[in-house]
């Protein structure tokens, strides 16, 4: 191969290299962009309390590689040499020299003469070949996506979300609690069928005594509830005033009571993403409380130490909080008179128990404090730590904290107290644990004094719990009077809006009563006239007589207990069934005044929509596409099929 | 310079000097000679369309002029009838006083054939001329007759005035290397048209070629080498001309009813080839098959009705293969 046909596939080699290089960069921005859109899901998460801070680590290696994978796709992506060759001929106009050049020297075969005169025209041509005008630097069409996609994940970065912070419990069913405690129960029979009657009287009864006894509570309510208890007494009075005297209640100002005990309502319902948080809770407690259950017969083998726990995890089931903290409190007390075998079984089974309702957080801190305390002690035991380990260390402690920052700023409070919950639950493993320990060597050494401390440790794991248990317990009887007000108040209204309705209604019957009563007098007038118009001789006292034995006849009929039901008919509008002729009503509708539809509009508007214009030419393309499809698929001569083609050109548009 | 890179530019000398022989005669139609000459280098007859009075005829009696071939002409009528094109078997006396049949050659036994309005002609006469036109020979009877080289038929065909005509089968049409139509020239080209042929002076063409010449420029151009991807351009066009196919655009699923035949694809090569040697290059291009895609391509499309009502001319549809068919695949 010579000189100047080395020079040609240099040239297209450079190319090659330029557009793998374009290629690269474009696979790389695109594989940015997928990368920004997963770190941009992750980060959402994160900030959205779904992943943790190691995921957030994972998606950014897995990022890194996704973009080093496209490079290298985008570096793999190879075009062969003619392509080249013919792109560079393209761009300088070089008629396909180059590239049939290219082609003849990959031919084994030798050359004809025009075809090494035409080489050689190829390399007498290579001084026009342009690499940059056959593959121009342009900037990837992706980078506008990748500078948004930036742009998103750089604003995703700036979500922050505050954790709810725990609220105290909620004053409003605390105050009115002891109050709740009858209204509900009376309440309850206005869910029956005679529910408004019912709690009419209720209502009555109880509003004075209520409001007397809402006095004293209003000073321990915050403002916002003190305005709910208005709102409550407001609908009470309004109900009782409604029982008494329906008439003077104006209807609009029981609308406007019923508008405010919606929003009283919608105060009284208080946070719900707090009241979601706590059923979660108390929904993973029962969950504990049934493996409890589950585990205990074979976890412990001793009927009386599981009779305790299958109590303990009843009441936890039922979400009898404070009874469950009894039970704990009183296998606590068990727990130091059991043998030692058997406090180790029970150690064990809250254990496990704490492990399963650990969060995936919890595990990572767990496992993290576990390194950091091996390496801390073995600092201790040596003197000092290596380079590695101390680096090791200083970044568990970084990891650590970060962890442990993220979950108290980030962590849902159900899981933050299930977390606390099987912490404690563990803590009192230990303890156990150590309690027996310690009474095993102070029974070597007959000492009684330790035993005496390990009680105290024992008692105070315990009282923890059982406080938490408390707590929840008190604050669910809360939220369950909060529901109980809350239904009370719905309750209340709808009795307000049957009210309302049922006063509207009656007004209307009056005003209808009212016009049929004039509607009667004025037909009898007219009779009357039309009656001494037809008899002049006539007199009224006749008219008086016949009508009074009318009314006579028909009291008669109905003292004999006869009503005439099945026997007689009304007016027969539709005529007899036989007369054809009779079966018709006569009726008048009034026409309107205005500018109606002239009959010529009429005529004109149905001429419209009954015709279609349709172009000629297209009608002609139909027609004879129709005919040309008919000619192929029989068999026609020739000639004649001339003609028809024939005559179809003749009448085209033109 | 080598022995090839003279021939290539000898090749172009000849075509030059070709072309300014005719147009001696011929004034403007630039495009119209350089397709005449062009099938004269290959051997691909030519049918010319255009209304009377443009110069068709004239051009190609200033085509056997100048390149010193043997040259007839049949004015195609109704009545013509094959053995007035290819000739026929006459009782002939011979010196003895005695009598034999003998062929007598037709005027079709020439080197440059001029078929004057040809579709005048019925289809019967036309096909006569089948045989000729692709075989380059004439059977007779029993007897096959070759015809000389070069042999190129040059149909002329009037658009106008379709009653009592009849239109070339489509075999036919397929058999001509190039349509080209004769438009009507511009004022400039009028002015000189005018200057040269109401004077008393007329220019004579001289003969610049021989047969052996152009059965050289022949050779040559069949020797160009062609790259595989400009010959596969050749026939994606040729595809992308058939309704049925699935690359086609939707110009031709629209309005064509029967695509280019192989033929059409050989025409391209054929005539891309001597493109580039007129270019003075070595190699066809896909340019080169750009240029010459409509005179080679227009006649071997066939519109279906609706194409022939929208009004849609081949050379729009071969236009928007051109635009759409990419040079690369």
């Amino acid at each position: 191969m010579t000189t100047g046909e080395h020079n040609i596939q240099r040239v297209v080699d450079r190319l090659g290299r330029r557009l793998q290089y374009q290629a690269a960069l474009s696979w790389a921005l695109r594989g940015t962009l997928a990368a920004c859109l997963i770190m941009g899901f992750i980060t959402l998460g994160y900030r959205l309390w779904w992943f943790t801070e190691l995921t957030v680590e994972y998606a950014a290696w897995a990022g890194g590689m996704l973009i080093l994978l496209a490079t290298a796709l985008g570096i793999l992506k190879r075009e062969n040499r003619i392509a080249l060759a013919s792109r560079i001929d393209q761009a300088n106009s070089l008629h396909d020299r180059l590239a049939t050049a290219i082609e003849l020297l990959q031919r084994d075969e030798n050359h004809s003469d025009i075809e090494q005169a035409q080489i050689r025209d190829a390399v007498k041509h290579l001084t026009q070949a342009n690499v940059a005008i056959a593959a121009p630097w342009t900037w990837p069409r992706e980078i506008g996506w990748v500078i948004a996609a930036i742009a998103l994940l750089f604003g995703i970065n700036q979500i922050r979300v505050s954790a709810p912070s725990p609220l105290p419990p909620h004053q409003l069913t605390v105050a009115l609690s002891p109050k709740l405690t009858t209204t509900t129960a009376e309440a309850t029979p206005a869910l029956t069928p005679k529910r408004g009657t019912t709690a009419e009287e209720v209502i009555e009864e109880d509003a004075e005594s209520q409001l007397a006894a809402n006095d004293a509570e209003r000073d321990a309510l915050t403002e916002g509830d003190k305005a709910a208890l208005d709102v409550l007494n407001q609908l009470n009075l309004a109900l009782s005033e409604l029982a008494k005297s329906p008439e003077t209640v104006d209807p609009r100002e029981i609308t406007n009571t019923a508008n405010a005990v919606d929003e009283a309502i919608e105060q009284l319902a208080g946070n719900p993403a707090r009241q979601a948080q706590e059923e979660m809770f108390e929904e993973k407690l029962a969950q504990l409380a049934k493996a409890m259950e589950k585990t205990a017969p074979k976890a412990l083998r001793n009927p009386t130490l599981e009779r305790h726990v299958q109590e303990l995890a009843k009441v936890l089931e039922r979400r009898d909080y404070e009874a469950a903290a009894e039970k704990l409190e009183a296998l606590m007390e068990l727990f130091s008179k059991l043998p030692k075998r058997e406090q180790e079984r029970l150690a064990k089974m809250f254990e496990s128990l704490g492990e399963r309702f650990k969060s995936q957080l919890q595990k990572d801190l767990d496992k993290l404090r576990n390194k950091r305390d091996r390496l801390r002690k073995k600092e201790q035991e040596q003197g000092r730590l290596s380079k590695r380990d101390r680096s090791r260390l200083n970044r568990t402690e970084k990891q650590l904290d970060r962890l442990e920052r993220q979950q108290e700023e980030r962590q849902e409070p159900h899981q933050k107290q299930l977390d606390r919950l099987s912490k404690d639950m563990q803590d009192l493993a230990n303890k156990m644990r150590r309690q027996q320990q310690k009474q095993e060597r102070g029974q070597k050494k007959q000492n009684d004094g330790p035993q005496q401390k390990k009680n105290r440790l024992n008692k105070r794991s315990a009282k923890e719990l059982a406080e938490m248990l408390r707590r929840m317990g008190k604050r669910r009887k809360q939220r369950r009077a909060g529901q109980k007000l809350k239904m009370k108040m719905a309750d209340m209204k709808e009795l307000l809006q049957r009210r309302r309705r049922s006063m509207k209604s009656g007004r209307k019957r009056l005003q209808e009563l009212a016009k049929g009563r004039k509607a009667k007098r004025d037909i009898q007038n007219k009779q009357q006239s039309m009656n001494q118009k037809n008899n002049p001789g006539e007199d009224s006292g006749l008219l008086l007589r016949r009508r009074q034995e009318g009314r006579q006849s028909w009291t008669r009929r109905n003292n004999d207990d006869d009503t005439g039901a099945g026997r007689t008919r009304g007016q027969m509008l539709s005529g007899k069934q036989t007369d054809l002729e009779a079966k018709t009503l006569e009726d008048f509708v009034d026409g309107k005044e205005g500018k109606g539809t002239s009959t010529r509009e009429i005529l004109y508007g149905a001429a419209k929509q009954g015709t279609r214009v349709r172009g000629y030419g297209k009608v002609h393309i139909d027609y004879s596409m129709r005919a040309s499809r008919q000619m192929e698929d029989e068999k026609i001569p020739a000639g004649y099929r001339e003609y028809v083609e024939r005559y179809f050109r003749l009448i085209r548009t033109r | 310079m080598s022995n090839v890179e003279a021939e290539v530019a000898d090749f172009q000398a000849d075509y030059h000097r070709l072309r300014g022989e005719i147009a001696k005669v011929i004034v403007g139609q630039e495009t119209i000679v350089e397709g005449v000459v062009t099938g004269l280098v290959v051997g691909g007859h030519i049918l010319l369309e255009g209304v009377p009075g443009l110069g068709k005829t004239r051009l190609v009696r200033a085509l056997a002029q100048a390149v010193h071939l043997k040259f007839a002409r049949i004015q195609f009528t109704p009545d013509l009838m094959p053995a007035d094109v290819v000739g026929t078997t006459m009782i002939i006396a011979d010196n003895e006083g005695g009598k034999q049949f003998e062929f007598q050659k037709g005027p079709i036994f020439a080197n440059i054939i001029l078929a004057d309005e040809v579709n005048r002609a019925t289809p019967k006469t036309q096909s006569a001329m089948l045989e000729a036109m692709q075989e380059a020979s004439v059977t007779v009877g029993k007897q096959t007759h070759d015809l000389s080289s070069p042999f190129l038929v040059l149909a002329t065909q009037n658009p106008l005035e379709m009653e009592g005509t009849y239109p070339l089968p489509e075999a036919q049409l397929d058999r001509f290397l190039f349509k080209l139509k004769v438009t009507f020239p511009s004022r400039d080209a009028l002015h000189t048209i005018l200057d040269r042929t109401t004077g008393y002076t007329a220019e004579d063409v001289v003969p610049v070629l021989d047969a052996e010449r152009i059965v050289r420029m022949r050779r040559l151009a069949l020797d160009v080498p062609i790259a595989r991807h400009v010959q596969d351009y050749a026939i994606r066009l040729v595809e992308a001309t058939h309704c049925d196919h699935p690359d086609a655009p939707d110009i031709t699923k629209k309005f064509v009813r029967y695509g280019s035949s192989p033929r059409g694809a050989q025409s391209l090569i054929f005539a891309g080839k001597v493109q580039a040697l007129i270019d003075g290059r070595f190699n066809v291009s896909v340019d080169d098959l750009k240029r010459v895609a409509r005179p080679a391509l227009r006649h071997r499309l066939i519109l279906n009705f609706e194409g022939e009502a929208e009004g849609v001319s081949s050379d729009d549809i071969i236009e928007d293969i051109l635009t759409k068919v990419r040079a690369t695949a």
